[in-house]
C-alpha cells in the first residue's frame, strides 16, 4: 500500500506532471505540500535542525532532478519523498555519529511565549526534551517506525511501503520500540533528578 | 506513542511524548531551504530550456568558442605581462602577495608557531578531540592587520619533535 495523503487542491500526480513539464508554481507547490513531513521526519531521525534542514534541501533537490524519469504509478510522491528522506537520514547518521548534535547539547534555551504559567511550559518544554533525548537513543530501525506511526500517523502499511518490510514487522519494531522508549525515558529521567542543579540564587 | 498504548502507571512518559508531538508537529523548515531548492531548480531549468542546436552546428559553435577564448586569454596574458609584477610584494620571501583584485594587493607573511592543540579552535578548526593536551607546529598566513588568513599546515608534537 502506498501512502497517499489527502491534500486540497491538484493531486500529486498532476503536480509532478506540470512541474516535469517546467511549471515552477507545480514544483514550488509540492514543495510547500511536504517539506514539513520530510523536515519533521528529518529532524526526529538526526536529533539535528540542521540536518534537518540540509536533508530536507537535498531531497527536494533530488525529486527535480528526477522529476523526468519519476513515475507516480510505482511509488506514490509521499512514499518517495520519505524513502529519500529516510536513507538520506541514515547515511547521515552513519557519517556522523562520532559527533553530538548541538542542538541535543544546547536544551537549556528557551523563549518563553507565554507567561500564562511559565512553570507548565517550561515543564513541557522539559518533557519534550527528555523524550528528544530518549528517544535519539533508539536505535534506528525502532526510531523510524514509531516516527512513521506515532508522530505522522501512517497507517501500519503505510509504514511498511516506505520501509520496505512486512506489516508484521511494522507491529513488532513497534511494540519492541515502544518497549524501549520507556525504559530509556525512565533512565533520561532518573539521570535528570541526579544531576538537577540547585534553583539559582535570587536578589531583590 | 498513542495513548491507548500508554499503560495507566506511565502518566509521565505520556506526557512526555505528547510534549514531544506538540513541538513535533510546529516544526517547519526554513525559508532558506526553499530558497536554495528553488535556486537549483532555477538554475538547472533554466539550462534545461535552452533549444537543442543540430550536432554540426555545434560542434561548429564550440570550435569558434574556443578559439575566440584563446584569443582573449592570449591577449589579456599580452597585456599584464608587465614586469613590475614583483613590486606588488610589498615584503620580501617568506611575504606573499595575493593580488585578487589588480588595483589592490595585500602582503602577507608566512608565520610558524608551535602552540597547545586546543589553540587551533580559536582559529575556526574543528578538532575531534578537543581534549588531547599535545603540542603542533603550524605555518599561519598572517595579514598585515595581523589577522590569520589561512592555515597552511599542522604537525603534531610528540616530546618536542614534529611527527611528519
Amino acid at each position: 500500500m502506498e501512502v497517499e495523503p489527502t491534500h486540497d487542491g491538484p493531486s500529486d500526480h498532476a503536480l509532478v506532471e506540470r512541474a516535469a513539464a517546467g511549471d515552477v508554481d507545480a514544483f514550488g507547490s509540492i514543495y510547500a505540500r511536504y517539506q514539513r513531513v520530510v523536515y519533521r521526519f528529518a529532524r526526529a531521525m538526526t536529533g539535528s535542525a540542521d540536518a534537518a534542514a540540509d536533508i530536507t534541501q537535498e531531497v527536494f533537490t533530488a525529486l527535480l532532478r528526477d522529476l523526468p524519469r519519476y513515475d507516480p504509478r510505482r511509488s506514490a510522491l509521499s512514499t518517495y519523498l520519505y524513502g529519500m528522506a529516510r536513507n538520506l537520514s541514515r547515511s547521515r547518521l552513519r557519517r556522523e555519529r562520532r559527533f553530538q548534535s548541538l542542538d541535543a547539547v544546547d536544551g537549556n534555551s528557551h523563549v518563553i511565549e507565554s507567561l500564562a504559567d511559565p512553570h507548565e511550559h517550561l515543564a513541557g518544554i522539559q518533557s519534550a526534551a527528555q523524550m528528544r533525548r530518549a528517544f535519539g537513543s533508539l536505535p534506528h530501525r525502532y526510531r523510524e517506525v514509531i516516527v512513521l506511526c506515532d508522530l505522522h500517523d501512517l497507517a501500519y502499511s503505510e509504514a511498511a511501503a516506505v520501509i520496505h518490510v512486512s506489516v508484521g514487522t511494522i507491529r513488532w519494531r513497534l511494540h519492541r520500540g515502544r518497549q524501549l522508549l520507556r525504559e530509556r525515558l525512565r533512565r533520561v529521567q532518573r539521570t535528570h533528578v541526579r544531576h538537577a542543579s540547585p534553583a539559582a540564587g535570587c536578589a531583590i | 506513542m498513542n495513548r491507548r498504548n500508554i499503560e495507566p502507571d506511565d502518566r509521565g512518559i505520556d506526557e512526555a511524548w505528547l510534549a514531544f508531538k506538540k513541538d513535533d508537529e510546529m516544526l517547519s523548515a526554513p525559508p532558506s531551504v526553499r530558497a536554495a531548492v528553488m535556486d537549483v531548480w532555477h538554475r538547472e531549468r533554466g539550462q534545461r530550456n535552452v533549444p537543442p542546436v543540430p550536432g554540426w552546428r555545434w560542434h561548429g559553435q564550440l570550435m569558434i568558442a574556443a578559439a575566440v577564448s584563446l584569443i582573449v586569454c592570449a591577449a589579456v596574458f599580452h597585456l599584464h605581462r608587465a614586469p613590475d609584477v614583483s613590486s606588488s610584494i610589498s615584503s620580501p620571501s617568506p611575504g606573499l602577495a595575493a593580488p585578487t583584485d589588480p588595483q589592490r594587493t595585500e602582503s602577507l607573511q608566512l608565520v610558524r608557531v608551535r602552540m597547545p592543540r586546543e589553540a587551533l579552535e580559536t582559529f575556526g578548526v574543528a578538532l575531534i578531540e578537543p581534549q588531547a593536551a599535545t603540542l603542533v607546529d603550524v605555518e599561519l598566513v598572517v595579514a598585515d592587520d595581523g589577522l590569520t588568513r589561512s592555515i597552511r599546515s599542522v604537525t603534531a608534537v610528540v616530546d618536542g619533535v614534529p611527527q611528519e
